[in-house]
């Protein structure tokens, strides 16, 4: 078995490169003689080999032709060029490589792209802080230019500015509105000052006069010339609440008309932009000039129903309401005399 | 990385097809340098002696090479992978040829000029021209076995690693095929010889 081990048939080349079959040793020769016939097979085998063995020694080197090693660089220069593809089972392999020598490169992939997105925050941030003041500049250079725009075209009023008073004329119809129903209810709780209960005492006072009553043309004379003075004074209050630039001070403003004359306080504006959370400036003006504007429409109202009473009264001309209205007022005047 | 430039002369053939599978050109380069010279050598002898042939099939495995550096196992030694491929090529162009394999060595050998040979040197171009003739006769395998150990100087273990084979195989292979070759090429034997040229005593 030893020698089994030491001499494997396919060992016999050794054998026979080494030594003729004369020199081998007795063990050697045993083994041999397990594989070849004897001693000519084995000194035809080994002059066979030897001969080759000459044979290669003496041939010529085969060397291939320069432009074989011109093409096949060509080639692979040609494949060398970067090609921009990235296959997506590649990733895995490259951020994954199996040998950890190699980890180096996604580490220094993912590294770059992170600086990179850093940098690119940092950057914008820094482009929105710069940007800030150039807005503020660009809108300074913005109203110059409206301002421009302005003494060209000074009859023509720019689109904010109307749409700010079309919002100041719809905020103050909603102001008036509110007051009104406040005033009504405050009416209901307490004998509290406002113009439409100053307004009734003085038609009601002029109802209530003691005066005996003379002819009706006479009477429609002087109604109408109440009325005359009355619609001048409307007409010169409407002026100065046209007129009135910025906040109205209706406080200097008198109504000087002969039955319904009233002075509008600012404490009676005040109360009513109280009760609405409208700003002050804009609501000032808003409800000085509609609450003027409503409180004239409706003295105008009272006035005429009024002059309508009176005359129905002094003409005997009796409707149903006016004529209940009347027999009320007679009996509150028996009552008081 | 270096500051240095890389002797691609003093690498092995694992690091330059590292350097190659980079897109390093002088490693590709070295590469064919240091193997063109025992590749078409071999493709000569595998395939009847046929230079031209020899050297196109020598462009074309260069060629495989350049454009898939990345086929080749970093796990096997380089030459024990070309070799295989450059045998694989081989086994393919027998089989298109199959007619031709037996037909072209017998034209080629009947027809050598060994005319401006003179001495060893027509004894010499004899046995090469009759040993191609016995090799190609032979199995492809054991043919490639014979021309890779005693042409090429390859060792049994890359041998081995070429085929895929284990080195007892190896060795098995050259063996039968070295006792075949010895009976088909007596006439070279130098004792036959001697006994032909010795004058006979009557």
């Amino acid at each position: 078995m030893e020698r089994r081990e030491l001499y494997e048939p396919e060992d016999i080349e050794q054998l026979l490169i080494e030594r003729p079959y004369d020199e081998l040793l007795e063990m050697e020769r045993a083994f041999v003689l397990r594989h070849l016939s004897g001693r000519d097979e084995y000194e035809a085998m080994r002059a066979l080999l030897l001969k080759v063995h000459d044979d290669d020694a003496h041939m010529e080197p085969i060397d291939a032709e320069p432009s074989v090693r011109t093409h096949v660089l060509d080639v692979f220069r040609a494949e060398q060029r970067p090609q921009w593809r990235i296959w997506l089972n590649s990733v895995p392999a490259f951020l994954l490589p199996k040998e950890a020598s190699a980890m180096w490169r996604p580490a220094l992939a993912l590294g770059s792209v992170a600086l990179v997105v850093w940098l690119v925050v940092i950057g914008t941030r820094q482009m929105e802080q710069a940007d800030a003041p150039q807005l503020a500049e660009l809108k300074e250079t913005k109203n110059v230019q409206d301002e421009k725009a302005a003494k060209e075209k000074p009859r023509e009023p720019s689109l904010p500015q109307e749409e700010l008073r079309a919002e100041q004329a719809q905020s103050a119809v909603n102001t008036v509105t509110s007051t009104d129903a406040i005033t009504d209810d405050v009416k209901a709780d307490e004998p509290t000052f406002t113009p439409d209960m100053d307004a009734a005492a003085a038609s009601k006072a002029e109802a209530e006069s003691p005066a005996p009553p003379p002819a009706a043309e006479a009477q429609l004379d002087m109604a109408a010339t109440e009325d005359l003075a009355k619609d001048h004074a409307d007409a010169e209050l409407e002026e100065v609440t046209l007129t009135s630039a910025g906040g109205v001070h209706l406080d200097t403003v008198s109504l000087t008309s002969g039955a319904a004359s009233h002075l509008v306080t600012s404490n009676e504006l005040s109360y009513n932009l109280s009760t609405t959370n409208a700003a002050p400036v804009q609501m000032e003006q808003s409800v000085s000039t509609k609450s003027v504007q409503v409180f004239t429409q409706r003295e105008k109202a009272k006035k005429l129903e009024d002059r309508k009473r009176s005359v129905a009264w002094d003409s005997g001309n009796t409707d149903d309401g006016a004529t209940a209205d009347a027999g009320a007022y007679i009996g509150l005047l028996r009552a008081a005399w | 990385m270096g500051l240095f430039r890389t002797d691609h002369q003093a690498l092995s053939d694992e690091r330059l097809m590292e350097l190659i599978v980079r897109g390093d050109e002088r490693a590709f380069g070295a590469l064919y340098d240091r193997y063109q010279r025992k590749l078409i050598t071999y493709f000569s002898r595998m395939l009847w002696n046929d230079r031209e042939r020899a050297q196109d099939f020598l462009q074309e495995l260069f060629t495989k090479i350049a454009r898939k550096p990345d086929s080749y196992d970093p796990s096997r030694p380089f030459s024990t992978w070309l070799y295989s491929v450059a045998n694989n090529m081989c086994k393919n162009e027998y089989r298109r040829e199959g007619t031709r394999k037996a037909a072209v060595p017998h034209l080629k050998a009947e027809t050598a000029h060994v005319d401006g040979i003179h001495g060893d040197g027509v004894d010499r171009e004899r046995f090469r021209l009759r040993l191609d003739q016995e090799l190609d006769k032979l199995d492809p395998d054991q043919k490639a076995t014979f021309v890779m150990r005693y042409h090429e100087d390859m060792a049994i273990k890359e041998i081995a690693g070429a085929f895929g084979i284990s080195e007892g195989t190896v060795k098995s292979r050259l063996f039968y095929t070295l006792k075949k070759l010895a009976e088909r090429l007596n006439e070279f034997d130098p004792r036959i010889l001697q006994q032909t040229s010795s004058p006979k005593i009557r």
